[in-house]
């Protein structure tokens, strides 16, 4: 596109819309801008345009990587439209007359081997099985010694699309916004407090030479709640922990929870949801994968608790646990360590994988202990369950 | 600001990688374009990216090449306005007071009794400023609030005083680890570019011009290792301005290439791995592994 091509107001517009459609938030604002570009600069290629509009409309790390490829298929759909990737080794492409004359040359192939066949008159068995025998032939893509199963982070069931980890990230923002903030024991400054901050009035005072007293006031410091979560990735998990892991990653990404996963005792995996590479989501599968042997739900809030001073429980602390409720461990202890952990404020809900609300046993002891019992069977159950959950 | 004309705009963004390259700073195009683009739009900069891609070295950069003064404001949890934008200087309030018992309120708040931090001071800075926002992402939601109207009108209001204006409008850069996500209000205000880790041949570019002294067979070496290592699954990858001081402390140990022998470096990588996790992980195999891995 040189640069005696008009790039007409309606064009620019309407590559607005298309970018609003496509998530882009693009205002006026933004399309004056792409405007004041065009004049501002005599642009000779569509690569410096695409350079030059890329700030202006892009605003996150995801518009900035999805940019590429909006700008092209708008103005440039001819380079777009119809392609496909393709790995591996391709077929040379052939014409028509190629076709034609490969498929004679089979036909006389097959005719002769016929021919061959029938007058040797052989009934040997095998010629029969000549064909099954190239069918046997192991394929192109199971030779090399790779394996034939895909990849983990491959599999479509693990997949998640980017659209569905943003509406979980928003929604667990919107969690966020919502969450109480509470009082602590400790002060901090602010115009706004009620009490007086004797100490640095007087200091203020001093620093004027004692000539005036300003007041300074203060108020009890409030601290948000801090979010853990506990993940039941056992084998009866196995089809529903993914969902409870990006969900536990999206909350650790907004606000910071901590993530705790757990089979027969808790693992931390925090430090794995900071990251978004192939490797992380290949490990997050791996360890929802697998798993058998029983669950030990109890004993691993009993370890959380006991064994990581680095987690502290208290009034400020929520902890949400995402399991089936089938514990291996005694059906009372799972209620035991609910109760000790009540004791000491901490509020407890509890998202299952199911329509119905757990019947183990085990949660039914428990259930008096638990503030919520919420379903979390997809995402638009747990949506609704998140939305739904009393502060 | 009067935009630049036509005929100059055509090779201004090569002529601002000239500068910057001048100023120690090797910008790729698209940077050059944003920060064209900043100039020409009179709009702040959101630069996002790892820690230790040269977010803040743009700063820098800049401030030697508009040569204005560079105003730093380093954010945090619990920044607030008096530390970010303005204060009253009372004890001079007072003072004032004392010598002139007539004085009224009207005569004690104006300018002369105005402490300026950082915001106000680029506003006010008569040549102009380039003002660095540096993590935003770590002050808190109210903070960034306030920053709107800084930012979209070049302006502050001070109650007592009214709205100060920019006469020259600043060059605003913010920078952002991603730690929090930023507001669509604050984003939409500013020019978004992520710096993403620099191309072999610009980081080799980059630590010539950082460490003349250095070997080149040793700058390679390096570059060839660190780009290696981004490739790896590590907690905390390594930036610039880690290989930057890897490759001061093997200049210093007077290696004119990189050993062999895993345990020479072995004292030189705390400059390169920040977490125990990384420094665990990365031992003599993975670093021969790296090796034949990246044709060393």
């Amino acid at each position: 596109m040189g640069a005696d091509l008009a790039w007409p107001s309606e064009r620019v517009l309407a590559f607005g819309l298309f970018l609003r459609e496509s998530g882009f938030q693009i205002g006026p604002q933004e399309q004056r801008d792409f405007l004041r570009v065009l004049h501002a600069k005599p642009l000779t290629t569509l690569g410096e345009v695409q350079l030059l509009w890329r700030p202006i409309a892009c605003h996150s790390k995801r518009d900035h990587m999805a940019w590429q490829d909006l700008f092209l298929r708008f103005w440039e759909p001819h380079r777009t439209r119809g392609t496909t990737k393709v790995s591996g080794q391709t077929k040379p492409s052939r014409n028509l007359q190629q076709r034609v004359e490969q498929a004679k040359a089979h036909d006389s192939q097959t005719s002769q081997q016929a021919n061959k066949h029938s007058a040797s008159g052989q009934t040997d068995a095998r010629c029969g099985t000549g064909e099954d025998d190239t069918e046997k032939k192991p394929s192109e893509r199971s030779m090399g010694g790779a394996s034939t199963v895909d990849a983990l982070h491959d599999r479509e069931s693990q997949m998640w699309m980017p659209s569905d980890l943003n509406s979980l990230e928003q929604l667990a923002r919107g969690i966020h916004r919502r969450l109480p903030q509470t009082r602590t024991r400790r002060w901090q400054s602010s115009i706004h407090g009620l009490k007086l901050d004797g100490r640095r009035t007087l200091r203020k005072s001093a620093s004027l030479l004692g000539d005036s007293l300003i007041p300074c006031w203060k108020r009890r410091r409030r601290e948000p709640i801090e979010l853990i979560l506990l993940n039941d990735v056992s084998r009866s998990m196995e089809a529903h922990a993914a969902l409870a892991l990006r969900t536990s990653r999206a909350f650790h990404r907004v606000m910071g929870a901590r993530v705790f996963v757990f089979h027969l005792r808790p693992i931390e995996v925090t430090d794995l949801m900071r990251r978004d590479t192939p490797a992380v989501q290949e490990r997050i599968n791996a360890v929802t994968a697998g798993f058998q042997s029983g669950t030990r739900i109890a004993d691993s809030i009993r370890a959380l608790h006991s064994h990581r001073p680095s987690v502290s429980f208290n009034r400020r602390t929520r902890l949400w646990i995402f399991s089936d409720g089938f514990d291996t461990a005694p059906s009372d202890q799972l209620a035991c360590e609910l109760q000790y952990l009540n004791d000491k404020g901490v509020k407890v809900d509890w998202f299952y994988p199911t329509r119905q609300a757990p019947t183990s046993q085990a949660a039914k002891a428990a259930s008096a202990m638990v503030s919520e019992w919420l379903p979390a069977h997809d995402f638009v159950s747990l949506r609704s369950s998140l939305l739904n959950l009393a502060f | 600001m009067n935009a630049p004309s036509p005929q100059m705009a055509g090779s201004t963004i090569g002529l601002l990688r000239e500068d910057l390259a001048r100023a120690g700073y090797f910008a790729d195009e698209s940077l050059a374009s944003v920060v064209w683009l900043a100039e020409h739009l009179e709009r702040p900069i959101l630069l996002e990216g790892e820690a230790g891609v040269g977010k803040t070295a743009l700063a820098a950069a800049l401030s030697k090449t508009l040569n204005r003064p560079l105003i730093r404001l380093q954010c945090f949890e619990g920044l607030d306005l008096a530390d970010a934008a303005y204060e009253w200087n009372v004890a001079r309030q007072l003072m004032a007071i004392r010598l002139k018992p007539e004085a009224t309120e009207a005569n004690l708040y104006t300018r002369d009794y105005l402490l300026a931090k950082p915001l106000l001071a680029a506003i006010t800075q008569p040549e102009g400023a380039v003002l660095l926002i540096d993590e935003v992402d770590r002050a808190d939601e109210a903070f960034e609030a306030y920053l709107l109207e800084v930012l979209s009108e070049f302006q502050m209001s001070i109650p007592e005083l009214g709205t100060l204006h920019a006469n020259v409008v600043p060059r605003v850069i913010l920078t952002s680890n991603g730690t929090r996500s930023l507001s669509d209000a604050l984003r939409r205000r500013c020019l978004f570019h992520v710096v993403e880790y620099p191309d072999p041949f610009r980081e080799r570019c980059i630590l010539q011009a950082s460490l003349p002294d250095a070997d080149i067979r040793l700058v390679e070496s390096v570059v060839t290792v660190v780009q290696g290592l981004r490739n790896e699954d590590l907690q905390k990858r390594p930036g610039l301005a880690e290989s930057l001081d890897w490759l001061r402390a093997l200049h210093h140990c007077g290696h004119k290439e990189l050993p062999d022998d895993f345990t020479q470096i072995h004292q030189t990588l705390s400059c390169l791995l920040k977490t125990r996790e990384d420094r665990f992980a990365f031992g003599p195999d993975s670093y021969r592994q790296l090796q034949e891995r990246y044709g060393r």
